[in-house]
């Protein structure tokens, strides 16, 4: 047995990763990351509202009230914990089909009812996201759910408009990804003003 | 606006140009034992591990010996990782009071993990505790990422050296995490905190949104994996929905760099092996042939995805002008996102940063394909030697063309390299397709008719256990069957093909290196660059031909009726 | 060339007996122990066997044909087609064998049983015996017009021999014992002259019979390629093999009819078939190439090792430069006539034997000089000796008229004039050699002596350069002259004032750089580097040590055929590589054939069928049809070689992988298509028409009218 030296090598190796990989490598980077953005939650983006957490920009709630923007529809029922995150209808599937075609229906009669000026509703917003948490919609999605919010709000579609175009996140390095709108943080600006006009 | 967002892609492949020479020069500097930055901080850690180790730090083992060290490693850190998954439960720092795993799952996990596949039969956040998470899925991690990268390096040394010798499996296994992983995945964790991902031992916050009740958003140590996870090219994320979920990957910035990370460490490691083997032009026509298969690969896949579903556009008022969004997270947008997924397969990372089950039958066919060839990058170290072996095999060939007996580097390759390679070559198809058939036989979809679709998913399912990969369809797949058939397919496509690349790597050390004479074929032609690509499609073709026909491609047959 | 053809003109006229011949063994070839050889094959004929027993009684195997759905017209015209691809292949090896075998037979024809006399050395006594009984180490006499009954070396006398029947050379060669000329080969007859030879030839073991071993594939040794290459097709054979099994389970499960038959069609087409079938018959006809330019190779390995030599280290005399120097100019001093220097050359020259002195006095006679040597009275010899370095005569009257070297001529007379002097350092800077003659101490003028470069060698030379090999150039000449017949020929490097030792160290320091080296030799000096190189070329007119150390022996003991073998052993690579690239590139177009018809009825798979073939069933029988005529139309490519056009490595690829790859491709779609015409709207007659105008024409190409 020329080779059981390295039953011992490979224990030794174990236990020498153990030290580095498992537990200098997480506790450091954890520790540093909390102590530089003196938050226990490190760098993550938390909406406060008198002193609860109320939300963050990345994770998005079930915003079914017409005064807010909708989030585009989840497989999940938009809960981060939950395992099977995303569809199983295949591209060519018949469920997919009766599925956008119900939505599209929805969002369709939203848009005879509230007299809206686009004319499609784009695939965007009825379409299940590969998170199933997605808090963010494309712009035409955000223009096409203007008049109803402002029909339920009370907040007049240019105030919308501007909210809109304001917190319109640009792709990176002007290239990357499409520009798009975080609901989360559009929605928390609703809330706070129809809190500020009660 | 589309056109923008292509020159995204031409942007990511640019940086990347810049940095792998760079990356690559220091690996070889790495590997090769040269002096680098990082001696000061890790020579005395490196040195006691070698002390207690008890290895001598100048000897080179024979490939047997090499081979030993290396499914010894991998048998304890597996076994290690087995029984942290199985005892969780009683294990501190289990905040969701997640379970012990049952044996099969904790066998499919660990067996996933350690062969880099870290494909999910589980749900990542429920039923792993941060325990478990430091001290087996991470722990894993590194030590599949770093058995990659020294059966790379070993074949390096195979093709370069002629004493029989192909390193020391220690030093280069300690090296590969101390200089390479570690390091890279300290520098990204601080940068992905930067840009706003969770890195904190605070396992979850309590929000109370507006529209009332309360939910929980999990945080952990999301960076620090999510790092190594990539770099790795691991794949199998922190957090339910894969890297799509906004915490992994909370904006396009972040998309941006995340695949910048997938594609680092397989594509210097070419540039790496031009260094080490002080033939540079070499690196250049592998990079050619990995980087034009991918970007033929990217191209098609965004183009497929940007075009839309035909059957949704039959639906009318839907406006489908932004590509198939269907499964796709708006932040990064169908173009970039389709990319990051492309390049996340073909990096056998699997990470999820769109849903391939929605992708449309063309991209899956594409991605599929890239799990089929294993090389273009390919997975951590793994891909790279996948890519040797694929050119071993046109060298033989093409030689025969030339009329001379075919050689590459000055190593003549015999019947022993042609045995191993081809060994390790039809594993691959073999570990697919059986279990594939065996379980069509056994109708895992109970009552279910075999509708194409179905058949991919089960066909993605194999072939990304089988290719390492950990990308999946969603296939309700935590039962018995799954995990321990997933478990054996993963242990075996990964183990046999690193012993029978060992082997090569020992025959090549054995045969004296010729120098370079005027009557032998080139290797670093752009004649053979285009030979090797034509190789690589036709024998991926040949064999896995009928298994596309009658899953993706009749998808995409019947999605082209409603054009 | 011309002597080639004449030694086996009566080679064509067996052609027909060849192809006869092969025919019948083609069948024997059936037998299982025999093709288990061929893995790629094997694994064909077992899945044959299956169709055919399917063929015979459909009801035994319920599982896998669809009786309702039985067309035994199909069944039977696939069994047919599979029997025909493997007879092909048999059919392949078999001419390859008999092609091989009629070669060697024509070079054994000639050793007929003969009687032979054999000589006890001890007792002196001489005893009639069979040729066949011969030993090794046996003492024979042969005299006069007797036939030299086996190889062997003369160990005493000298004698004229006949050649012709091997070299097809007319002239009669010298042959003495002791020196490089005593090896002798068996056939070849004493003109004159009694010699004793020692049989040096084993029973069983001659150059012939361990040529006729490498033609036969049951005996036949697979070089290291070759064993490689059969590893590829055996593991390709085995993954299709594996793919088509699944498939059947995976259209079992999705309740697709099997069709048993065409499962095994897209398993033989989807086989390596066509390289499979030819590989042995590609491996057998280099050998017989080789022999076909009257080199015999002791061994497979030799021929293809030859493909891959970096540096040919060849003899100047004889390779590059005609035999020997010729005169080229005469020179005489200011105080004579031309005349006189003719005159006195042809003197000096008369007892010259050496083709250098012959064609001295040639070419003095062609400027017109006649001289009348035999009212000369009697004329004393002065012999060439190494220390004096000339030659010449004595005349009657004591005039002493001498023929040597520069420096030879001056010690004699002790002084050169002017403008020879001039002439002969003029004469030595462009590479030839000035010789001068004297009478009487008294120098009269110049003999230019020069070096011929062969006809065409500059050609070969350079074509020897693009495919990257190196020449180098051994001469017992200066360095002077070496240097410009290197020039003038094109050769990389040279040797100059070589002994027979430095061939051995050339070879050692090029060996020693991983370099794989080719020589030709001759003597038992040259042995020692004949079995150092890689590739090693005895001459038969050389000792039989030389033709045991060495790896080939040339019949025809001409040093140039080095460069003709170093191509047929890179012909036969390619040859190898070529066609199994075509044989994997075809299967593309099988895919798209077989595809579509195997699967049509559970998807609209039929905007697959790209090439718009008829019918399911017209589509399978197309391809296989395809499958199974390649090879025979590849059997001329298989057997001639595939010719190539020197060139460097790249190059070669490139116009390889463009003519083989996409021509593969290319020609499978283009062939399946023709053939689905055919069968489809084409009548019984056109079928069997068509056939007999394809083997037309494939003999054709291999030689045979019908």
């Amino acid at each position: 047995m020329k080779y059981i030296k390295h039953v011992r090598g490979s224990i030794t190796l174990l236990f020498s990763m153990l030290i580095i990989v498992s537990v200098i490598y997480p506790f450091a980077t954890a520790y540093i990351s909390t102590y530089v953005y003196h938050s226990p939650y490190s760098n993550v983006p938390v909406i406060y509202h008198n002193g609860t957490a109320i939300g963050s920009p990345d994770m998005v709630e079930n915003f079914t009230q017409p005064w807010f923007f909708h989030p585009r529809p989840s497989m999940t029922d938009y809960f981060s914990l939950s395992s099977n995150s995303s569809s199983n209808y295949g591209p060519v599937s018949p469920v997919l089909y009766n599925f956008t075609l119900q939505l599209v229906k929805k969002y369709y009669g939203g848009y005879i009812s509230f007299n809206n000026t686009t004319t499609t509703i784009p695939i965007n917003m009825v379409s299940y996201s590969s998170s199933g948490v997605d808090p963010d919609i494309t712009i035409l999605s955000a223009l096409i759910q203007i008049p109803r919010i402002s029909h339920y709000s009370g907040i007049p579609q240019k105030d919308l408009l501007s909210m809109v175009t304001n917190n319109t996140v640009a792709p990176f390095l002007t290239v990357v990804g499409i520009p798009y709108v975080n609901i989360v943080t559009l929605n928390t600006y609703i809330y706070d003003i129809m809190q500020n006009a009660q | 606006m589309i056109y923008s967002q292509y020159i995204s892609i031409l942007l990511t492949f640019l940086v990347l140009a810049i940095l792998i020479p760079i990356i690559g020069r220091y690996i070889a500097d790495v590997y090769q034992e040269k002096t680098t930055i990082l001696d000061v901080l890790f020579y005395p850690v490196e040195a006691w591990i070698y002390k207690l180790i008890g290895t001598d730090s100048k000897k080179s083992m024979d490939w047997k010996e090499y081979t030993v060290a290396l499914v010894l490693t991998n048998i304890t850190f597996g076994i290690f990782a087995f029984l942290i998954l199985t005892q969780q439960g009683g294990l501190p720092l289990n905040y969701f009071n997640s379970p012990d795993m049952s044996f099969r799952l904790a066998f499919h996990t660990s067996a996933s993990y350690l062969t880099n596949t870290d494909f999910q039969h589980f749900n990542p956040v429920t039923q792993i505790s941060m325990f478990s998470e430091m001290f087996a899925i991470m722990l894993l991690m590194f030590v599949s990422s770093a058995t990659g990268l020294v059966v790379a390096v070993s074949l390096i040394r195979g093709i370069k050296n002629s004493n029989g010798k192909i390193g020391n499996f220690y030093i280069d296994f300690v090296r590969s995490i101390t200089r390479i992983l570690l390091p890279f995945s300290i520098l990204t964790t601080f940068l992905l905190v930067f840009m706003g991902v969770p890195d904190t031992l605070t396992p979850y916050i309590i929000l109370h949104p507006v529209t009332g009740g309360s939910s929980i958003m999990p945080l952990g140590l999301n960076a620090a994996h999510t790092s190594i996870e990539l770099l790795g090219t691991n794949g199998g994320s922190y957090i339910n929905g894969g890297n799509s979920n906004p915490l992994s990957d909370p904006s396009n910035a972040t998309i941006f760099l995340e695949t910048l990370m997938m594609l680092l460490f397989p594509f210097s490691l070419i540039f790496a092996y031009g260094e080490m083997i002080k033939k540079k032009s070499e690196s250049f026509v592998l990079f050619i042939v990995t980087f034009g298969l991918l970007l033929f690969a990217v191209l098609s896949v965004v183009n497929i995805e940007m075009q839309g579903n035909v059957m949704l556009s039959t639906i009318p008022h839907l406006s489908m002008s932004s590509g198939n969004f269907v499964g796709k997270d708006t932040r990064f947008g169908v173009v970039y996102g389709s990319f990051a997924q492309t390049v996340s397969v073909y990096t056998n990372t699997g990470a999820q940063f769109v849903n391939i089950d929605t992708m449309l039958p063309g991209s899956q066919i594409f991605l599929l394909f890239g799990m089929f060839i294993q090389a273009v990058p390919g997975g951590i170290g793994t891909g790279f030697t996948y890519l040797l072996l694929y050119l071993l095999l046109s060298v033989f060939l093409g030689g025969l063309m030339v009329g001379r007996t075919p050689e590459y580097i000055g190593k003549k390759i015999g019947v022993k390299e042609i045995k191993y390679t081809s060994l390790a070559l039809i594993v691959h198809p073999i570990l697919i397709i059986t279990p594939f058939v065996i379980a069509l036989l056994f109708n895992p979809f109970g009552s279910v008719t075999y509708s194409p679709h179905n058949l991919t998913e089960l066909l993605y399912e194999f072939t990304s256990e089988a290719a390492n990969n950990g990308s999946s369809m969603t296939l309700n797949d935590n039962n018995a069957f799954y995990n321990i058939a997933g478990g054996i397919i993963m242990l075996l496509s990964r183990f046999i093909p690193i012993v029978a690349t060992l082997a090569i790597a020992g025959s090549l050390s054995n045969k004296k290196s010729l120098p370079e004479r005027g009557g032998s074929m080139r290797t670093d032609s752009i004649t053979f660059a285009l030979y090797l690509i034509g190789v690589i499609i036709i024998l991926g073709a040949l064999m896995f031909l009928p298994v596309i026909v009658i899953g993706p491609l009749r998808d995409y047959l019947r999605l082209s009726h409603y054009g | 060339m011309d002597n080639r053809k004449k030694g086996l003109s009566h080679l064509h006229g067996n052609l027909k007996t060849i192809i006869k011949l092969a025919f019948v063994e083609s069948v024997v070839k059936f037998d299982p122990r025999k093709l288990w050889k061929n893995p790629v094959m094997f694994v064909i004929f077992i899945y044959t066997l299956y169709v055919f027993f399917v063929t015979l009684d459909p009801y035994l195997f319920r599982d896998v044909v669809n009786i309702s759905n039985f067309s035994r017209i199909y069944y039977i015209e696939i069994t047919i087609i599979l029997f025909a691809t493997i007879w092909f292949a048999n059919l392949a090896e078999a001419i390859a064998e008999a092609q091989g075998r009629a070669q060697a037979d024509s070079l054994r024809s000639m050793k007929s049983e003969i009687v032979a006399t054999l000589y006890d050395p001890k007792t002196s006594t001489e005893k009639k015996i069979f040729s066949k009984d011969l030993k090794y180490n046996d003492v024979i006499i042969v005299r006069e017009n007797e036939p030299i009954p086996k190889d062997g070396e003369i160990i005493d006398g000298s004698a004229l021999i006949d050649e012709s029947m091997i070299t097809g050379e007319s002239q009669a060669v010298m042959k003495e014992s002791g020196g490089d000329k005593t090896s002798v080969t068996g056939a070849t007859i004493v003109r004159s002259g009694t010699i004793k030879v020692r049989v040096t030839e084993k029973p069983g073991e001659s150059f012939l019979d361990r040529m006729i071993a490498l033609v036969e594939s049951s005996k036949r040794q697979k070089t290291p390629n070759e064993i490689a290459l059969n590893v590829v097709l055996a593991i390709l054979t085995f993954i299709m093999v594996f793919v088509i099994l699944t498939l059947v389970y995976i259209e079992i499960a999705l309740s697709i009819e099997i069709d048993i038959a065409t499962m095994v069609a897209l398993l033989v087409c989807l086989a390596p078939t066509t390289i499979g079938g030819l590989l042995s018959a590609i491996g057998i006809a280099g050998i017989t190439r080789v022999a076909k330019v009257n080199v015999i190779a002791k061994s497979g390995k030799a021929v293809e090792a030859a493909g891959d030599v970096d540096v040919l280290i060849l003899d100047k005399t004889g390779t590059i430069t005609v035999g020997n120097r010729i005169a080229t100019e005469f020179v005489p001093t200011k105080n004579y006539k031309m005349e006189d220097l003719l005159y006195n050359v042809v003197i000096a020259s008369i007892y010259d034997t050496t083709p250098e002195g012959k064609s001295i006095i040639k070419i003095a006679y062609k400027r017109g000089i006649k001289v009348d040597t035999k009212n000369m009275g009697e004329l004393q010899k002065i012999p060439f000796s190494p220390q004096t370095r000339y030659s010449g005569i004595i005349m009657p009257d004591g005039t002493r008229i001498i023929k040597g070297s520069v420096d030879a001529i001056e010690k004699e007379t002790g002084y050169i004039p002017a403008d020879l002097h001039m002439k002969s350092k003029e004469v030595a800077d462009q590479g030839a050699t000035p010789l001068l003659i004297s009478r009487n101490k008294e120098v009269i003028g110049l003999i230019v002596m020069k070096d011929v470069i062969k006809p065409g060698i500059r050609e070969r030379l350079r074509e020897l350069k693009v495919m990257g090999i190196k020449t180098v150039m051994c001469t017992g000449d200066n360095r002077l002259t070496a240097r410009f017949i290197a020039k003038d020929s094109g050769v990389d490097e040279y040797i100059a004032e070589a002994k027979p030792e430095d061939k051995l160290t050339v070879t050692k320091k090029y060996q020693a750089k991983g370099m794989l080296t080719a020589m030709t030799g001759d003597g038992t000096n040259d042995s020692p580097a004949l079995s150092q190189a890689d590739v090693g070329l005895a001459m038969n007119s050389g000792t039989p040590a030389a033709k045991e150390a060495a790896n080939m022996v040339d019949l025809d003991s001409d040093p140039t055929k080095l460069i003709e073998v170093v191509a047929i052993g890179k012909q036969l690579l390619i040859t190898r590589g070529a066609l199994t690239t075509f044989s994997i590139t075809n299967d593309v177009a099988k895919y798209f054939a077989i595809l579509p018809a195997m699967f049509f009825m559970i998807a609209n798979l039929t905007s697959l069928n790209v090439m718009h073939l008829a019918s399911p069933q017209s589509a399978i029988l197309s391809a296989v049809i395809f499958n199974a005529i390649t090879i025979p139309i590849l059997i001329p490519f298989a057997i001639k070689g595939i010719s190539y056009t020197p060139a460097s490595a790249t190059q070669l690829l490139r116009q390889n992988v463009i003519f083989f790859g996409f021509g593969g491709v290319l020609t499978a779609f283009i062939g399946i298509k023709i053939i689905d015409i055919i069968i489809t709207t084409g009548s019984v007659g056109h079928v069997i028409a068509i056939s007999y105008y394809i083997l037309k024409v494939m003999l054709a190409l291999i030689g045979v009218k019908i």
